[in-house]
């Protein structure tokens, strides 16, 4: 059985409840709107897509709701010769659904349907000379395909293959931090909080968070929230609760969660729960959608909400899973 | 006539008549099946088909224009592009006029920025190959690519014809930046331009262009931390000189917007990065408390309560430990109640510091 939260927070009792059932609906109708154009617009995210549905249920602690088999079986036809996944059928293989197609499979514990050491190999062709990771074999480059790389790599147990030069990611990472402490996504570019999950992410992963000055950045980090509750992704920008998982996952790997408010920040994320489709958007009032339902949930799991299954804060998956395949805690 | 014409879907055209579209694989027992939108549908039939026959031909160039324009976000789709290209030996500066359209379009999509910064570098390789220096691989970040050529090694005609070049990707990338001023891929852009062109005189004029966007808005960000970048990265790095007038540059916007985060964030940034302390700034900070709405933000108390915490450990004073305990009290109650624990925390930290008997 699934773990639920250890510690739970109060919830403030006027704020809104969270709207458990319904969202586990809205998720699984997803798959049901192939008339809509707006879906197949989407169809080089459908791998990421599977990962958020399938992540948001896990949490809400209904691992069921979709069709296990079915999701093994289409993962298994997007991956390539080269080991990697496109993000649907017949799409180029890329780092981002590469890292989500092993998410799942591990989630699922399904492992066995893959080539492991293949995706091994597409991960380490990855690696450029500066210890930076492409996203794919084209070249664009950004600290959150360095995350998705070294996270998968973590994932599958392969972070001692002898091609990869882990220091040379390290140092790359590092030269991506900002006098403000914050991170871009490449040295010089603007700290960004998604920005700052990636390599605070890889430096958990790589034991090498000594290099982050952690009051800073965690001061950083929680001056993102604003009177509402809500966090920003910089600053003076617009409150978002996708910013609720990337700013909260971060100053969580830092040990200083409790540095912002937490029932003013529950409080904004169950607002912007749609109360007649399920699902939550990006803020109270806007149309959901999966990804902004899953970094919602994700972060009132963090946040110690009551009866939801406890979400691990560097992987972004549930914690008994990333307990069941054995990845120490570093954080 | 041709009017008529470009309304006939392309895949009706005689030039297509050979082509066997390759419809969707979705396999025996589709977790996602077929029932979008013809057109989206016939177009991606006949996409897949010249992909995996790698066709090299005007109309296969013609057909991912379409596809792009369709679902810019298809990243598969560029990277045939850009071959094709290659290939057929195509003009790249009608390829930047067509991206200009896209940008407008698209301001935000990850593939577009990047296809630029593909096509500018393929031009700067082929402006004088006998002096570029890289290889013939994208370089991949603002501060890590190393510049295609030494800017002060190039004869005057070469050096124009540089300069014409920057300035133009300049000027296209401060247009998609009026429309929004914070977009991120536009400002990682702009700094792979910056820099991969090495040390020219463009840098002299993006520091006046930060200052143009922080006169139109003191609170935008991308624009204090692209200052932060072009004082950092050109002209051979921060001088002392460079430090005294950023100093007065950020307190100057400070006294007009003090609870803006980013000229505070900047000025305490320029000071570490220059080997100053953030003491000589004490006085400015103090004056600020006697300004009526200067006194309400949490940014004097939050850099007065890093003073005060630097002279306690530094002079082993009581009197400073007190002073930073008073402003951590402010914080945490009155002017920045939202996090308060951050400020509670910072009180006993203070605690901990060991002043004279």
């Amino acid at each position: 059985m699934s773990a639920l939260n250890e510690e739970t927070t109060v919830v403030d009792a006027s704020a809104p409840e969270l709207l458990l059932d319904q969202h586990v609906k809205y998720i699984q109708a997803l798959d049901t709107k192939k008339n809509d154009l707006e879906y197949w617009l989407t169809e080089h995210l459908r791998v990421n897509g599977l990962y958020w549905g399938s992540t948001a249920l896990h949490i809400l602690g209904h691992p069921d709701a979709l069709d296990q088999e079915q999701i093994v079986e289409y993962l298994v036809k997007c991956q390539h010769d080269n080991g990697g996944f496109g993000g649907h059928i017949d799409h180029d293989p890329h780092i981002l659904s590469t890292l989500s197609a092993v998410q799942i499979l591990i989630t699922y514990d399904r492992l066995d349907a893959i080539q492991v050491d293949k995706v091994v190999d597409y991960i380490a062709s990855l690696q450029n000379e500066d210890g930076s990771f492409s996203g794919d074999s084209w070249g664009e480059t950004d600290t959150r395909f360095i995350f998705c790389a070294i996270n998968c790599l973590s994932l599958l147990k392969k972070l001692d293959d002898k091609r990869l030069d882990l220091q040379k990611t390290i140092d790359y990472v590092v030269r991506c931090r900002n006098f403000d402490g914050g991170f871009g996504s490449s040295p010089g570019g603007e700290s960004h909080a998604a920005q700052v999950y990636v390599c605070v992410g890889t430096l958990t992963i790589l034991g090498a968070l000594h290099h982050v000055d952690a009051d800073q950045l965690g001061w950083w980090l929680s001056e993102r929230q604003l009177k509402n509750g809500g966090l920003n992704g910089r600053p003076e920008k617009l409150e978002d609760v996708c910013y609720s998982w990337w700013v909260l996952s971060s100053l969580s790997m830092l040990n200083r969660s409790h540095w912002i408010d937490a029932p003013k920040l529950i409080r904004f994320i169950l607002e912007a729960q749609d109360t007649e489709t399920g699902g939550i958007a990006d803020r109270p009032g806007n149309m959901p959608d999966v990804f902004h339902t899953v970094f919602g949930i994700a972060g009132l799991s963090l946040l110690g909400y009551p009866g939801l299954v406890a979400v691990d804060p560097v992987y972004c998956m549930p914690r008994h899973v990333i307990q069941r395949i054995g990845l120490v805690e570093k954080h | 006539m041709a009017e008529q014409k470009d309304d006939v879907p392309f895949y009706q055209k005689p030039e297509w008549a050979d082509v066997v579209p390759i419809p969707q694989d979705d396999g025996p027992n589709p977790l996602v099946p077929i029932a979008y939108t013809q057109e989206y549908s016939t177009t991606m039939g006949y996409f897949r088909a010249m992909c995996r026959a790698q066709e090299k031909s005007e109309r296969a160039l013609d057909l991912t224009k379409i596809v792009i324009e369709l679902i810019p976000s298809h990243f598969t789709v560029w990277y045939y592009r850009q071959q094709l290209l290659k290939e057929l030996n195509k003009d790249l500066k009608t390829e930047l006029e067509w991206i200009e359209w896209m940008v407008e379009e698209h301001p935000k999509s990850y593939q577009i920025w990047h296809h630029r910064q593909v096509i500018v570098g393929r031009i700067a390789q082929s402006l004088f190959p006998s002096t570029t220096t890289t290889s013939s691989s994208t370089p991949s970040t603002a501060q890590s690519a190393e510049a295609a050529f030494v800017f002060d090694d190039l004869s005057e005609s070469q050096k124009t014809t540089v300069q014409d070049l920057v300035k133009s990707e300049l000027e296209f990338i401060a247009e998609a930046l009026k429309d929004d001023t914070k977009n991120y891929h536009a400002w990682s852009y702009r700094q792979w331009v910056l820099a991969h062109f090495g040390q020219g005189p463009w840098w002299t004029g993006e520091l006046a262009y930060t200052e143009e966007l922080l006169e139109k808005d003191m609170r935008n960000n991308s624009a204090w931390n692209q200052r932060y970048f072009v004082v950092t990265n050109g002209f051979g790095g921060l001088t002392e000189e460079d430090v005294q007038r950023e100093v007065q540059f950020a307190k100057s916007r400070i006294e007009k917007t003090p609870s803006n985060e980013s000229p505070w964030v900047y000025l305490t940034g320029i000071l570490r990065k220059g080997n100053h302390s953030v003491t000589e700034i004490k006085e400015f900070c103090e004056g600020l408390l006697s300004v009526p709405r200067a006194n309400f933000s949490p940014f004097v108390h939050a850099t007065l309560l890093d003073i005060y915490e630097v002279e306690a450990k530094e002079q082993r004073s009581a009197a400073s430990v007190e002073k930073a305990k008073e402003e951590a009290i402010m914080l945490a109650e009155k002017v920045d109640s939202i996090r308060s624990k951050y400020w509670n925390w910072r009180k006993t930290q203070l605690l901990k510091i060991d002043v004279a008997a």
